[in-house]
């Protein structure tokens, strides 16, 4: 073996073809975050650090366990560096306070990843250090594997979980060009340790290579590598394209463009607004939609579509007749209710519809006072949303200019406002036949005491986010607001449901106390990309309702709990009454879209979110973590059996035959682990020299061995020796004598010969019978022996020589 | 007869001070014998296993590496009588058994006993005899008992016989015929000694004769004891299984034209037994009965002309066998 060189590639570029591997795995991960360099260029700077560590401990010969706890603690050491540099003593050594901020740093991560739907934003960095840290984990692992154990092969588990965790949470799976790139590392490194593995089957036999260098004894492994490659390729290269033609596969791998795929792509159509909305906000992967310049107004809740009409099945848009005049084109008449003696302030926006976002509907802020668009736009006069009116027409790749009203609404005003004209009223507060009288009863009882519809509502969405016990979340409830789902949404039980639950129900509450109200469909908040260009994507989709106060006209609500609305409009949150002075800035309806984007997650968001399951990826980390852990104890769960089946060994023998016997088996097992292979046809002292010619020396002696003791065999280790010869006695007695009496120290003996066997054999042999002890499987020997007695004929049955003797 | 421990006969069992014993006497033989014959311990010890066994043995080998020497060694160091029968052609089975000469005086038939009435007998060079000598000897040999003229005597125990013989390549011999063959417990083979027993040897014989200055180092009473010690020796089932294998092996053996005999399944045994008590064991392993079986069986086989005109000895034929044939089922009942 020592002549032959092998073509393993050796630790150094090993260690760093694993840790580049794991590495292009993670980028797996990048659906996770909107901005995955924020784990990604750390944790690049991981992996050099663990395969520069463990290519140190390897060369000084540290077991691999050791080398594995090494690596893992300088990725701590350089991540406490980096997050708690102030706090550390001289920026390295952890402090009581580094330390505590170092939990923190993970507990807010892990906070942050339950709070947030992937992808989460750019601007909650909290989220990294949570990716960074599990990512860390699979690195040390896959090292660990396969370089410290040498089991390419089962280093290929870890980085499965990787590739799991995103194509379990996000629909778009993992991108194709990614699981290429990891399986075409992981091939690399597989290549160097196969190419070994395939040196045993044999060479190609081939005219034009040489296959035996001039100079000695030295194996061309050349064509075995080639091999090597070519079936990795092979194997890889059907699994990627296999699934495409099978007809069950759905071809996410390759966003549709596949043969298997169906088309769609990452376009976001809305046609009906309320069905669209779920399908878009738990759509795997986020794709951007919409790009809005405004230097001076608010971008959030930009309104697509607004539902008025409650049929008791479902919240749509009421049929419009919309005349010509009413294009979307110049100024636009003053919307419903806002009377002139309101502050308003006039902004612009530029929007522009990205080609994946096909919609019916021209995205808008509320209320647009001007609007320029090409194509047969048409507004309704109530709703202030535009529609298409033209055949085939869409928002694809559109772009469109128009200038908006913010409207600087007063609680104090709205508190007073009066009632509602006729032609609002009517409508809005239109509520279907078969409507329970436990809804209406609910909102009195949400909203007893207060005195004005304003306060009312108010109470309502209040109630919703907080007092009424609800939580968010996207998996446990299906679209739908019917009037049954309403009432199953409201009823103790079933608080749970997403923005469409929560805007529909205080919608028909609303309007069962008399406040107008309705249901609208748009965008929370987008991506702030630079000072005045915001992104929207399609999970940034959101339904909220309206409600009309005269004199100030429709305002939005917001019922959705914070786990996804941070927020609600200021004038919801100012005390009745108070000096309007006091309310925040000029003329915004809401805070700037940075204030939503630093959340300040409580520890109930937390719990909630986690409990759940919904909405946060920190289950979904937790998955990928579990899956590794998986990974790991089926690592270790052949060593586990191994210990076991020895204890039960010993435990079962009772008899000092049976102590022989478990004795003998064990160094059977133990012999067949090292891969020393095992005659069970030959006599027991035949069987025993050939065990003490795999002696080797104690490891602390492995100097010395080099000068003065034989390397191997009896001499080795005659301790060992002495052992096994009283072991094979007491066998000989327990299978031949007349009786045999107990021997003591039998289970040391043993231990001493394995002792020996594995001084003997090689480190890889050694780690092979401690994680995958092939003894457990091995039936061969004892086939073997059966073979042979088969051969020499059948056993006799009735022997009689000793009556003969 | 200096040392021997009260036997616990009756027990049937070989207690640890007869197999004390046992050591220490057939330590004092094979130590009489090593100072004669230099560098062969193992064919010492298995003419002791031979003795102990109640075999007898065949010594065969070319002339002058010390055959003869060996049987009068072991002959000499017990103290028992010893007859040496020079076997030529023209010995006469009378030679051999005995003859019945009318005594003048008591005007009667007296028996006058033949070479064979001894307790150690050296047949030297067997196979220079006619075939119906030979059948004489062995007839002696297995049945332990002389019948000349219709009246039967007893031979004494301990009763070996060492025959020694020459390749029968050489001139002047006549082939043992394989059924006397099969008497033989065992064969074995001086062999050429080692350059430095040689040297040693040298030294040694050419100043004096060594068997002259050999004391006796037992006697006839004590290994009959020994006999008895070893007879009581433990044969597990197992082993016993494996000793039928072996044999019964050489019977399908393709390339063998004849197997071992029944009687060399017992032989084997037997040898295997005292090899064992030798050993210092009261039970005999696997391991005696591989030791022991070229030595037992290989004598008693013949290979087919196939296998003999491509130059395969018995031997080789037999180690094959030995290491095709797998150990019992080591699980004790």
């Amino acid at each position: 073996m020592s002549k032959v060189h092998l073509g393993w590639p050796g630790t150094t570029s090993a260690s760093l073809l694993a840790a580049l591997t794991t590495w292009i795995a993670l980028w797996a991960w990048a659906g996770f975050v909107e901005r995955p360099s924020g784990f990604l260029v750390p944790l690049f700077g991981v992996g050099l650090l663990v395969a520069a560590t463990g290519m140190l401990l390897r060369s000084a010969r540290v077991p691999s366990l050791l080398t594995a706890l090494g690596q893992a603690g300088v990725v701590a050491l350089w991540l406490h560096h980096r997050w708690a540099e102030d706090l550390a003593l001289g920026g390295w050594i952890p402090t009581d306070e580094s330390m505590a901020r170092f939990g923190e740093v993970l507990r807010d991560s892990v906070t942050a990843a339950q709070s947030y739907a992937a992808p989460v934003s750019a601007s909650v960095p909290e989220i990294y250090p949570l990716l960074i840290v599990t990512g860390a984990a699979a690195v040390v692992l896959v090292d660990f594997i396969a370089c410290g154990l040498r089991r390419v092969p089962v280093a290929g588990l870890p980085l499965l979980a990787v590739y799991t965790a995103p194509a379990s949470i996000l629909d778009g799976g993992v991108p194709w060009w990614g699981f290429v790139a990891g399986a075409m590392s992981f091939l690399f490194l597989l290549a160097g340790d196969e190419g070994r593995r395939l040196s045993h089957w044999g060479r190609q036999i081939s005219h034009s290579d040489r296959v035996f260098d001039t100079l000695g004894t030295r194996v061309s492994t050349e064509t075995v590598r080639a091999s090597a490659r070519k079936i990795g390729l092979t194997a890889t290269g059907l699994a990627v394209l296999v699934p495409i033609f099978v007809p069950t596969f759905s071809g996410t791998l390759f966003d549709g463009s596949g043969p298997g795929g169906d088309g769609d792509g990452d376009a976001v159509a809305i046609d009906n607004p309320m069905a669209d909305l779920k399908r878009d906000l738990v759509r795997g992967r986020d794709v951007d939609v919409l790009d809005v310049y405004t230097v001076t107004g608010d971008p959030t809740y930009l309104r697509v579509s607004v539902l008025d009409s409650f049929d008791g099945e479902t919240w749509k848009p009421s049929d419009r007749e919309i005349p010509a005049e009413q294009r979307a084109e110049g100024r636009l008449p003053r919307p419903p209710g806002l009377s002139s003696g309101v502050t308003r302030r006039e902004v612009t926006f530029q929007i522009r519809a990205r080609d994946t976002f096909d919609s019916q509907w021209l995205p808008a802020p509320y209320p647009v006072s001007s609007i320029e668009a090409r194509g047969d736009w048409r507004y309704d006069t109530d709703t202030f949303d535009f529609i298409s009116a033209a055949e085939g027409q869409s928002t694809v790749g559109l772009e469109y200019d128009l200038s908006a009203l913010q409207v600087e609404a007063l609680a104090s005003t709205l508190a007073s406002s009066g009632p509602s004209p006729e032609n609002i009223f009517t409508p809005y507060t239109d509520l279907p036949d078969n409507l329970s009288d436990r809804v209406p009863r609910l909102a009195r009882e949400v909203t007893a005491g207060a005195t004005s519809r304003f306060e009312k509502a108010v109470r309502l969405q209040d109630w919703f986010r907080e007092d009424g016990g609800f939580r968010y979340s996207l998996t446990e409830r299906g679209p739908g607001n019917s009037t049954d789902d309403l009432l199953d949404f409201l009823s103790p039980d079933g608080r749970v449901g997403y923005c469409e639950q929560f805007a529909a129900s205080m919608a028909v509450m609303g309007r069962s106390l008399g406040i107008p109200s309705r249901v609208v469909v748009g965008f929370l908040r987008p991506d702030k990309v630079e000072e005045g260009h915001y992104v929207y994507s399609a999970h940034d989709l959101h339904a909220w309702p309206e409600m009309y106060f005269d004199g100030t006209g429709w305002l939005r609500f917001e019922p959705t709990p914070q786990d996804r609305a941070r927020s609600v409009p200021s004038y919801t949150n100012a005390q009745l009454g108070v000096d309007p002075t006091a309310a925040p800035s000029a003329a915004a309806p809401t805070r700037a879209p940075d204030d939503f984007d630093r959340p300040s997650p409580s520890p109930e968001a937390g719990a909630a979110g986690g409990s759940n399951g919904s909405g946060g990826i920190g289950r979904e980390l937790l998955t990928g973590l579990l899956v590794l852990l998986g990974a790991l104890g089926l690592a270790v769960l052949p060593r586990a059996a191994r210990g076991w089946v020895r204890r039960r060994r010993w435990a079962s023998a009772t008899t000092p035959a049976g102590v022989a016997e478990a004795a003998w088996a064990e160094l059977r097992a133990s012999a067949l682990d090292l891969g020393l292979g095992w005659d069970d046809s030959v006599t027991l002292r035949t069987r025993a020299r050939s065990l003490a010619a795999a002696f080797g020396a104690p490891a602390a002696d492995a100097e010395e061995r080099q000068t003065r003791s034989p390397a191997s065999g009896v001499e080795a280790a005659p301790e060992a020796a002495r052992a096994l010869e009283r072991l094979v006695r007491y066998v000989e007695r327990a299978r031949y004598a007349r009786a045999v009496e107990a021997q003591d120290g039998v289970e040391d003996d043993v231990l001493l010969v394995v002792g020996a066997l594995g001084d003997g054999a090689s480190r890889r042999r050694r780690l092979r019978a401690t994680w995958w002890p092939t003894s457990l499987f091995d039936r061969s020997s004892s086939r073997d022996a059966r073979r042979r007695r088969a051969a020499s004929g059948p056993a006799i049955g009735e022997p009689g020589v000793d009556h003969a003797v | 007869m200096t040392s021997v421990h009260e036997q616990t006969s009756g027990a049937g069992r070989a207690e640890g001070s007869d197999l004390d014993t046992l050591a220490r006497v057939t330590g004092r033989i094979r130590a009489s014998i090593e100072k004669v014959i230099e560098g062969k311990p193992e064919v010492a010890r298995l003419a002791i296993v031979v003795l102990l066994a109640e075999g007898h043995l065949l010594i065969e080998d070319v002339p002058g590496v010390g055959k003869t020497m060996l049987s009068k060694t072991l002959a000499r160091s017990i103290d028992c009588s010893v007859r040496r029968i020079q076997f030529t052609p023209d010995l006469l089975p009378s030679d051999v058994t005995g003859v019945s000469v009318f005594n003048q005086d008591t005007r009667e038939f007296e028996f006058r006993p033949g070479g064979i009435f001894a307790n150690i007998v050296v047949g030297d060079e067997i196979n220079r005899a006619s075939p119906k000598t030979q059948s004489a000897l062995l007839e002696c040999m297995e049945e332990r008992q002389v019948t000349v003229d219709g009246s039967t005597y007893h031979l004494d125990a301990p009763f070996l016989v060492i025959a020694t013989q020459n390749p029968i390549e050489m001139e002047g011999t006549y082939a043992l015929p394989e059924a006397q063959r099969d008497r033989f417990m065992a064969r074995v083979s001086m062999g050429y000694p080692v350059e430095a027993a040689e040297i040693a040897m040298l030294d040694s014989h050419t100043r004096s004769n060594p068997l002259e200055d050999l004391e006796p180092v037992t006697d006839a009473g004590e290994i009959r004891k020994l006999i008895d010690i070893v007879n009581r020796v433990h044969v597990a089932e197992p082993v016993q299984r494996y000793a039928v294998a072996l044999t019964t092996a050489t019977r399908r053996s393709p390339e063998l034209m004849l197997g071992a005999s029944p009687r060399a399944t017992l032989h084997l045994v037997r040898a295997a037994k005292a090899y064992a008590a030798m050993a210092g064991r009261d039970y005999v392993i696997p391991d005696d009965v591989q030791g022991l079986a070229v030595q037992v069986l290989a004598h008693r086989l013949l290979p087919t002309v196939e296998a003999s005109m491509s130059g395969r000895t018995t031997e080789v034929a037999l180690n094959q066998i030995i290491a095709g044939v797998a150990m019992p089922e080591s699980r004790r009942g």
